[in-house]
């Protein structure tokens, strides 16, 4: 079954019926539907449902799935507007947990400064209106392309851009804003008290 | 009073962005040598300089889903299809019900008049 397409997956769940298909076909989406909706929703709980949500969706609707398209791309598309029907509706954001920090190579300062960086890029993410946030992880995290992600999200390709624009904009204020902060707590200042000289008296 | 820079070719800053961060051309533009010297589209360029790192971090540490979600996914959709079935067969049943009850009251009928 693993090495059967999604088209023919499609066919197989839609036109006879076939639940083994079905079964294949979730458990190989499950994880795309479950991530796009924790990065746009940044709540684990609602995303579960979320996933789910879209999941059942997209079987309803497979009628109208056309099989030259991606079955992929078409679930990112049901996915992010379902969650973004959702982002609309909470206030409250949970944080998902924040994953480890890239370099294994990295010393224990070095991965406490990437985690703190990390933390304060996705507390920046959290802030953005969820639509910019959607693009953003489309993009970056999903790694979609401009068309499809104006296909997706339904917009102009101008629209992505400049989403996409102030999505990252936003980003990069935040982390600069950090490292300045950082920065500045590592400068001494006149008032800290630094290495004494060496004593004249001693040996 | 500074003015900010302002871009001789009028570029949008979302296309700057795209071009320097994924790379996407800008039509009719050699993208490095404007930017070279243009000091609007570098100042949009520093402005998201660095974003994508977060991105790559995210991209690389993709939490899996519980299982329980296309269980429970399945699950709905065998409801759902079992309804769907079930509705049918009632419906059907239904249009039989109602023909059988029209070929035994119609002659009936005819006969009483």
């Amino acid at each position: 079954m693993e090495q059967i397409s999604d088209a023919e997956l499609v066919v197989r769940a839609r036109d006879r019926g076939d639940g083994v298909a079905l079964d294949e076909l979730l458990r190989r989406h499950r994880d795309t539907a479950y991530r796009v909706a924790l990065r746009i929703c940044l709540n684990p709980a609602e995303a579960e449902d979320i996933a789910q949500e879209s999941l059942v969706r997209a079987w309803r609707s497979l009628d109208r799935f056309r099989s030259d398209a991606a079955f992929s791309t078409w679930l990112y598309r049901i996915t992010t507007n379902t969650a973004l029907k959702r982002a609309g509706r909470r206030k409250d954001v949970v944080m998902a947990e924040l994953p480890e920090p890239l370099g294994p190579d990295l010393d224990p300062a070095g991965r406490v400064v990437q985690r703190e960086r990390l933390a304060v890029a996705t507390t920046a993410l959290a802030s953005l209106p969820p639509q910019q946030r959607a693009c953003w992880v489309l993009r970056e995290v999903e790694g979609l392309s401009y068309d499809e992600l104006a296909e997706v999200l339904g917009l102009t390709l101008a629209a992505v851009k400049g989403r996409l624009f102030r999505a990252r904009a936003e980003l990069t204020a935040a982390l600069a804003r950090y490292d300045e902060d950082t920065a500045t707590e590592d400068t001494p200042t006149e008032d800290t008290p630094t290495e004494k000289p060496p004593s004249k008296d001693l040996p | 009073m500074s003015q900010a820079p302002h871009c001789p070719l009028d570029l949008l800053p979302a296309d700057v962005a795209a071009w320097a961060v994924d790379g996407e051309p800008v039509d009719d533009v050699d993208m490095p040598a404007h930017v070279a010297t243009c000091q609007a589209c570098q100042a949009v360029v520093a402005a998201v300089a660095g974003s994508d790192e977060v991105g790559l971090v995210l991209r690389n540490a993709g939490p899996a889903a519980p299982v329980a979600v296309s269980e429970r996914a399945a699950g709905r959709i065998r409801i759902e299809r079992a309804a769907t079935a079930l509705a049918a067969a009632l419906a059907d049943a239904g249009a039989r019900v109602a023909a059988a009850a029209v070929d035994y009251l119609v002659p009936r009928h005819r006969r009483d008049e």
